[in-house]
């Protein structure tokens, strides 16, 4: 995982010949270029974000964590700014508790609590309020739940926007996503596009990406 | 001044091809995109033929002399008698010397070191075979030079006689801008009487009483000071500073007059005007005029001939022109600056540019003390001359090898014309081919920076070592497949290709060509192809 955003702007830039070995950028930002270059960025982040999504289980780097820690009469929790979804559920890894997710969502938590005050003490599910984007416990804690930690593991936004940010990936997958997101950019800049080199490619990356060998016999 | 171009047969452009010609002068004024495909948005320092469309650098200009003194080149006369016999003078600084190759100096007479002395080929009187002298300084009376010696004008006038300007025609010498014993005159113009250049009058109007071939004297009926006489299309055009353009009009000195020939010429400069065979050229603040196209036409801008090139003189002023006819070259040097426009006539009226830009990186700078056209005393061509403050001479559009004054490397570039990808599309996968003719020299670089444009903008330039004519053998000897000399054949005259490759895309593009060394070569073609989408 040592291929930067600028490694990867700068190979596919010289794949499709807007730059050679002698004229590769040393940032992202290049008046010329710009335009180029911010497609770049985009197809990168969007092929990035596929292929995390294809794969289904969390990718390496994929995944963030934080803590929760409960509070005396507070129902709703900021969430981090970079999730993108909870991997239920969050754990007491003190005192070997767990918070899952509400069965219904919040639709039917509004509807089970006609009187939300009155629930009250250890919460065992959440959801995700989505008016406020905070995390709303079942219940709302009280002095003895107070301070109980919960490890919160979710899935973070892979977004790549600075020059040295790497990518989540082995090189040999980066390898195989320079043709893919190649094809990306010459979609949108020339009308040119080769499904099957696409196709291709991202199997190829995929199957490097799970870092599992391929099944011999079922 | 009517030439004809080569025919355009090669020139092309569309999605997927651009072949680019050359042979067009300089055209700064219009838009890139409006350009004819031969002409260059911007350049310095090629060359142009008017049948001819390579892209080559100027020849050098040579040193050919230092004078004994070093003085600074103040000045020069050339006498070319009826029987052929050919003297020349150069004046450095206070000492006049013959010249009669350039490795002999003579000291023939002094001179103040502020004069600056002229003895052109109209200032020839081949009645009795002598050159007179004119000082644009107006410090030294009228010299003459017959060969042998050099002396001052013997005249039937009181006191001296000073002439700024000289012109002979039809057995008469119009001596201009005049000094007679102490009391200028800069706006009298004096003619001799016919076949007797040394029999002058200051006082005697042309009238009935006179005889034919009497001597006389003209005011300038605009009072100012004469900077320039020439002749052309049967005209004697006489300029004032600033002011008007008058000619003489008359056939004996009993109806001489001066006439207005231009309200508003405005000439600019002690030499901004020259005959250039068949028409008059002339240097005004921002402009370059034909005299011809002026009389013809009215003073309308689409006769300017500097008019593909107004914007990149409009600030320049005190012009020296002078004129080449066996280059068939006017050289206009505005003053102060350190660049030379050199206006190819044989392209004029070919509705293609004439106008070279020409710079140096040597201490001349394009800017010398003196500079003048005549027959270099050992080949008997005409060349363009220029001196500079420490008595080097200097021949143009020389043969030397090794860059200008024989040390400094020249520096040619071109911008071309803007090509356009179709409708929205942009332009990438840019490869082609330099098709070049090896002269002289081993090698030389060319750098090819493509400008791309439109959407997106920057610069991708591509070093191409070009194997000239003296680049060694091809085969065999000690040269063998693939050390580097041996691929292609850059025999003198046989034309050579190298490809290259360029990154990059754009809705538009032109192409920056520069090439630097002392070596010689001509581009025939760049030839360009790419795909274009979007």
């Amino acid at each position: 995982m040592s291929k930067t955003l600028l490694n990867g702007v700068n190979d596919m830039l010289t794949r499709v010949g807007i730059v050679d070995a002698n004229g590769t950028l040393s940032s992202l930002t290049n008046a010329g270029k710009q335009l180029f270059i911010d497609l770049s960025v985009q197809v990168w982040n969007e092929t990035v974000d596929e292929v995390c999504n294809m794969m289904g289980i969390p990718h390496i780097a994929e995944t963030g964590s934080s803590t929760i820690t409960l509070v005396t009469s507070t129902r709703e929790y900021a969430l981090p700014s970079n999730l993108v979804q909870i991997r239920w559920p969050l754990i007491d890894q003190t005192n070997g508790r767990y918070i899952d997710e509400y069965p219904g969502g919040y639709q039917q938590m509004r509807v089970d609590q006609q009187i939300p005050a009155d629930w009250t003490g250890m919460p065992y599910y959440a959801v995700i309020n989505p008016t406020t984007g905070y995390l709303r416990m079942e219940t709302a804690p009280e002095s003895t739940e107070n301070g109980n930690a919960y490890d919160l593991f979710y899935d973070k936004d892979l977004v790549m926007d600075t020059y040295d940010d790497t990518f989540p990936f082995s090189d040999a997958t980066y390898r195989a996503l320079l043709p893919v997101v190649t094809e990306g950019w010459e979609r949108r800049k020339r009308n040119d596009f080769d499904i099957e080199e696409y196709r291709k490619h991202l199997s190829r990356a995929l199957a490097f990406a799970n870092k599992v060998n391929r099944r011999s016999h079922w | 001044m009517v030439g004809k171009v080569a025919p355009r047969t090669t020139i092309a452009s569309n999605e997927s091809e651009i072949k680019l010609r050359f042979g067009g002068g300089m055209n700064t004024r219009a838009s890139s995109d409006e350009i004819d495909e031969r002409e260059c948005a911007d350049g310095i320092n090629f060359d142009l033929d008017l049948g001819n469309t390579q892209f080559r650098p100027r020849k050098p200009f040579d040193l050919v002399a230092t004078t004994a003194n070093a003085g600074r080149i103040n000045g020069y006369a050339q006498l070319i008698k009826t029987d052929g016999t050919v003297t020349t003078l150069i004046q450095a600084a206070g000492v006049v010397y013959q010249v009669t190759d350039w490795d002999t100096f003579v000291q023939v007479g002094t001179c103040s070191t502020s004069a600056r002395l002229r003895g052109h080929r109209w200032h020839i009187w081949n009645l009795d075979d002598v050159v007179l002298i004119s000082d644009l300084a107006g410090v030294e009376q009228v010299l003459q030079w017959d060969g042998t010696t050099l002396s001052t004008l013997y005249h039937n006038l009181a006191g001296s006689f000073i002439a700024k300007y000289i012109y002979v025609e039809d057995e008469r010498a119009y001596y201009a801008n005049c000094i007679s014993n102490g009391t200028s005159t800069p706006h009298v113009i004096v003619g001799s009487e016919r076949s007797d250049y040394t029999v002058l009058d200051t006082g005697t109007r042309p009238a009935s009483t006179l005889n034919d071939a009497d001597a006389f004297f003209l005011p300038m009926p605009d009072l100012k000071p004469i900077n320039g006489i020439a002749g052309a299309f049967g005209v004697i055009a006489i300029s004032t500073k600033r002011g008007q353009m008058f000619q003489l009009t008359g056939n004996t000195s009993k109806d001489y007059a001066i006439d207005s020939l231009f309200y508003g010429s405005y000439a600019d400069g002690d030499e901004s005007m020259v005959s250039s065979g068949n028409d008059i050229v002339y240097g005004r603040q921002g402009r370059l005029e034909s005299l011809k196209a002026t009389n013809d036409y009215g003073d309308v801008e689409t006769n300017d001939l500097s008019v593909k090139i107004s914007n990149s003189i409009e600030t320049y002023e005190d012009w020296r022109m002078v004129y080449s006819s066996r280059h068939q070259r006017v050289y206009c040097q505005p003053g102060d600056q350190t660049l030379m426009w050199v206006f190819h006539k044989p392209l004029a009226d070919s509705g293609i540019s004439p106008w070279m830009k020409w710079t140096t990186t040597h201490d001349l700078a394009m800017n010398p003390t003196t500079m003048w056209t005549m027959i270099d005393p050992e080949d008997g061509l005409e060349y363009l001359y220029g001196g500079d403050a420490t008595g080097n001479i200097y021949r143009f559009e020389g043969s030397g090898t090794s860059g200008d004054g024989g040390t400094d490397t020249i520096v040619a570039n071109r911008t071309s014309k803007m090509y356009s990808a179709p409708g929205l599309s942009q332009m990438f996968d840019l490869q082609g081919a330099v098709k070049f003719r090896p002269v002289t020299g081993e090698t030389t670089d060319l750098n090819i920076t493509v400008q791309w444009q439109g959407e997106t903008s920057f610069d991708v330039s591509a070093n191409i070592t070009l194997a000239l004519a003296e680049s060694g053998a091809v085969f065999g000897g000690s040269d063998y497949y693939g050390d580097g000399s041996a691929f292609g054949s850059h025999l003198a005259g046989r034309l050579a290709r190298e490809r290259f490759t360029i990154p990059g895309q754009g809705n538009e593009i032109q192409f920056y060509l520069e090439s630097t060394g002392t070596s010689m070569f001509q581009i025939n073609e760049i030839y360009c192809g790419f795909r274009a989408a979007g």
